[in-house]
């Protein structure tokens, strides 16, 4: 309990300080709210337009969880297959490392032509973006998995499945759950980009269509609001998957990494 | 077939004849020739680099011969073919997959041959007994001492109930103590299984202590010599003191020496 506190407490102080001075800065030299509102502006903000943000907030949680989890469960199997196959790996991942170079905001418009408006075209940026650190961590984890136990699953003739399911797979956890830290952060993004271009205007409208309209709006304060929102978002699945990569290899990590 | 009819069939012989190994165009085995009795326990020792290792594994069927040829033999002296299950390997590091509980581990080689859970586990069970492992089934191998991990790696190479055993000097990387302990452990669970065994080790004690003959690879790379007969009176603490033990110990010493003047 203790020691957990002093890991939460500097960040928290520094940014306690942070908003004070951010506060302070605005009322001394009274810059215009639709240039920089005060924190204590955008915490309003937050409070009178509770049901559109609430709503908002769930909506784009919806697409980076989606998101995410198709990407997880894509990058994982598309991984796997790259990692089993030499002759697939080099066909293929040049093309895939090739197409994440394509900015996702010129996609988003594709993606509005062929899925429409809403949650799911938002959802396909989501997991655009997110499924090449899985699929890229996946194929290392399989690519390093140890000689000698490759050699033991030969000795007593395992078929492919076996290896791939019972000792390729599980090596590859540790660096899958790496990817998927990485894949968290970037679905969020994902999502919001997409909502830029592909999002559903209404009362449902999710984060990124508010921080669009607010914009228009001159709502910096709406603006603010939802950043941060969608930064919790961020840090929501972020928690979520370290918690569950925590659970999955607290039993046997420090072995892996003992042999490594 | 059901894990516990395998018991009676005996050790597997294994004839090596002119046996020749290349990496790359260079020798690592230059020519190793040993008829392996049926439950015999050879020792192979030799200089680091001799090509003890390559001649067990290339008995083993984990690399093939450059030329020459290893078969094997049933008690009668025919020769069989040769199933997964009729070889245990044993080696230095242990290969234990670190994210099974001990009993998973040692239950491996059943699970990958397709034997059900219920037999498999039973015969994992019944081999971590005979190892006194009992307790540290649900354990992970993280958990346990280096010792501890070689015993279920042997728990592992042996619950298929091989006929050959393989041991790539399994206990290279333990503390003396716990080297001699497993070294008995050892002797034993190979007079009750009947399999034949197989160690390389570069224990010269080690190699006189466990095994009816000794087979020196001299040279890099190695050449084989007459396998070395041992007689102990005994192989307990007493064996491992006494004259004949010390004076068997300097004959293999010998015979590897023999081989370093020639080469210098």
């Amino acid at each position: 309990m203790k020691r957990s506190l002093l890991v939460a407490m500097p960040p928290l102080l520094v940014l306690v300080i942070v908003l004070l001075l951010w506060e302070g800065v605005v009322a001394a030299w009274k810059l215009p709210a639709y240039l920089l509102p005060s924190p204590s502006a955008v915490a309003r903000a937050c409070w009178e337009e509770r049901a559109r943000l609430g709503a908002g907030t769930l909506q784009t949680l919806m697409a980076s969880v989606g998101g995410f989890g198709l990407a997880a469960l894509i990058g994982v199997v598309a991984g796997s297959a790259l990692g089993s196959s030499r002759m697939l790996q080099r066909g293929f991942y040049p093309l895939a490392l090739l197409f994440q170079m394509v900015p996702l905001v010129a996609i988003a418009p594709l993606l509005v032509i062929w899925l429409g408006y809403g949650l799911r075209s938002t959802m396909a940026s989501a997991c655009i973006v997110a499924v090449f650190p899985v699929l890229a961590s996946t194929l290392d984890g399989m690519r390093g998995t140890d000689a000698g136990l490759r050699e033991i699953f030969g000795i007593y003739r395992a078929g492919r499945w076996a290896r791939w399911w019972k000792l390729e797979l599980p090596s590859a956890v540790p660096s899958i759950v790496t990817g998927c830290r990485v894949a968290a952060g970037l679905a969020v993004i994902g999502a919001v980009v997409g909502e830029f271009v592909s999002g559903y205007a209404g009362d449902q409208a999710p984060l990124g269509i508010v921080i669009t309209a607010s914009m228009r709006e001159a709502r910096t304060d709406l603006v603010f609001a939802a950043v941060a929102l969608s930064a919790c978002v961020g840090f929501l699945l972020f928690g979520i998957v370290s918690g569950l990569g925590w659970l999955l290899l607290r039993r046997w990590h420090a072995s892996a990494v003992q042999e490594n | 077939m059901s894990v516990d009819g395998r018991a009676l069939r005996g050790g597997l012989g294994v004839r090596v004849r002119d046996a020749r190994v290349q990496f790359q165009g260079t020798d690592a085995l230059a020519n190793a020739s040993v008829q392996i009795q049926s439950g015999e326990f050879l020792s192979i020792v030799g200089d680091s680099g001799g090509g003890k290792t390559t001649l067990l594994r290339a008995i083993g069927g984990l690399l093939a011969l450059t030329s020459g040829s290893i078969d094997f033999t049933d008690v009668a002296g025919a020769s069989v073919p040769v199933g997964p299950r009729d070889i245990g390997f044993c080696f230095q590091e242990g290969r234990l997959l670190p994210w099974r509980t001990v009993a998973a581990n040692v239950a491996l080689p059943l699970e990958l041959e397709g034997v059900g859970t219920g037999e498999r586990l039973d015969a994992a069970q019944a081999m971590l007994e005979r190892m006194r492992l009992v307790g540290v089934e649900r354990k992970m191998p993280s958990q346990l001492s280096g010792g501890m991990r070689m015993r279920v790696a042997m728990a592992r190479a042996l619950v298929t109930r091989p006929r050959l055993l393989l041991l790539d000097e399994p206990f290279g990387a333990l503390d003396e103590f716990t080297r001699v302990a497993l070294d008995e452990e050892l002797l034993t669970l190979a007079r009750e299984s009947g399999a034949t065994c197989v160690l390389v080790t570069h224990s010269i004690q080690e190699a006189v202590l466990l095994a009816d003959r000794v087979l020196v690879l001299r040279g890099r790379p190695g050449v084989s010599q007459a396998p070395i007969p041992v007689s102990l009176p005994s192989r307990d603490e007493d064996g491992r003191m006494s004259l004949e033990f010390a004076s068997q110990c300097a004959m293999v010493q010998r015979e590897l020496r023999a081989g370093s003047e020639r080469a210098a």
